[in-house]
């Protein structure tokens, strides 16, 4: 497991509002040019305006879920409100919300949750934002690393010890692994790209992703699922609605 | 007479396309490239009469790319235009560079619009050949 140091944890806002700002300028840039080919174009105009729709939900969704890693850094744990949550019924919605931004990236998204699991302890908001966070980014990356019409980017689930493991997982040489994703939270709000062996941009979503589960006490982690690489949170389950 | 090829290598597939409409519709032809690795084997295929490169592309830059494009014998007066959302003045130092690496300009994404770009290109083909 790889958590954020308390040092990390106070120049949080600084930092992530840096790379934040940095990665905003992508969909900002894709919306002008699309507009622009639009009047220049005609016959694209349909797809233009469909991918303008897909890059501000991107943007309005970056700045949603950094507002609230910020919120959460400044919440106690004990004041987090939190509930039994289907993890299944998280992983459907978030898949449909980020499908949109997958298909414009020519990248195919799937879910990957077979078998029974019981229920996780948590709080909803912060877990859904945080995976759709994570896997808005990724689709960014295994979409720049790749030049190959369509890329898979799956949703995974499966069980880990006493509880569950869930997570984004894709086909590639390059993963997220733990020294990278080490590197790259000190690199936060410094470097252009913080995960530059893997992501060539986008990279403030895995960070936003990370502190909003660092506030859950849950931490991103390297993980496989099957022969695709990924990064995955690990979650408890409520053993005693487990026995119901 | 056959249309000039542009070698595109943008990490942003969807800024790649709408670049990549723009152009055709200009009447160029343009190969796509998502990273350093696939604009080499790229240009080795499509023998392009221009790049246009973004700087920021994963695992390679697009600096990289360049020192390994201008390696090549048959690609050492191709013309290539920056077409980057990191701004030209963090290139100052650089600027020599950037000259020895035969850049013929600097386009900051944030400013350039299609129409910038697709002068820029006409303009650098056209004198491109007329040195040649």
């Amino acid at each position: 497991m790889v958590e954020i140091t308390d040092n990390q944890k106070q120049i949080l806002p600084q930092n992530l509002l840096a790379q934040v700002a940095e990665d905003l300028k992508t969909p900002l840039i894709q919306i002008t040019r699309l507009g622009e080919l639009a009047r220049r174009e005609p016959s694209a105009t349909v797809t233009s305006l469909d991918n303008i729709a897909s890059a501000s939900q991107s943007a309005v969704r970056l700045l949603d879920n950094y507002a609230l890693a910020l919120r959460l850094a400044d919440t106690e744990p004990g004041d987090l409100t939190v509930e039994l949550l289907s993890v299944r019924a998280i992983m459907a919605n978030i898949a449909h919300e980020v499908e949109p931004l997958a298909a414009s990236h020519g990248v195919k998204l799937e879910l990957v949750a077979t078998g029974k699991h019981a229920p996780v302890v948590a709080n909803r908001q912060a877990l859904a934002s945080a995976l759709s966070s994570l896997g808005r980014s990724l689709v960014e990356m295994i979409s720049a690393n790749n030049s190959a019409d369509q890329q898979v980017l799956q949703l995974g689930l499966k069980k880990f010890g006493a509880g569950l493991e869930i997570g984004w997982y894709w086909q590639s040489e390059v993963g997220v692994g733990t020294a990278t994703l080490r590197r790259g939270r000190a690199l936060v709000g410094k470097s252009r790209q913080p995960l530059a062996s893997a992501l060539s941009s986008a990279s403030s979503g895995v960070f936003v992703a990370d502190y909003i589960l660092d506030a859950l006490d849950y931490h991103l982690k390297p993980s496989r699922l099957a022969n695709l690489k990924g990064l995955a949170i690990r979650l408890k389950t409520s053993q005693q609605l487990a026995l119901i | 007479m056959a249309k000039p090829t542009i070698l595109l290598i943008e990490s942003n597939k969807i800024l790649a396309q709408t670049y990549q409409t723009a152009l055709e519709s200009a009447g160029y032809k343009v190969d796509l490239a998502a990273n350093a690795q696939a604009a080499i084997a790229g240009a080795d295929e499509g023998r392009p009469d221009l790049v246009i490169l973004e700087l920021e592309l994963a695992r390679h830059n697009g600096i990289e790319f360049l020192y390994e494009f201008r390696s090549y014998t048959d690609w050492q007066s191709v013309p290539v235009i920056i077409n980057s959302s990191i701004k030209p003045e963090k290139f100052l130092s650089s600027q020599k560079q950037l000259e020895l690496l035969g850049v013929s300009r600097y386009l900051y994404k944030l400013n350039a619009s299609l129409d910038t770009l697709v002068a820029a290109v006409a303009s650098e083909l056209e004198y491109a050949a007329i040195s040649h």
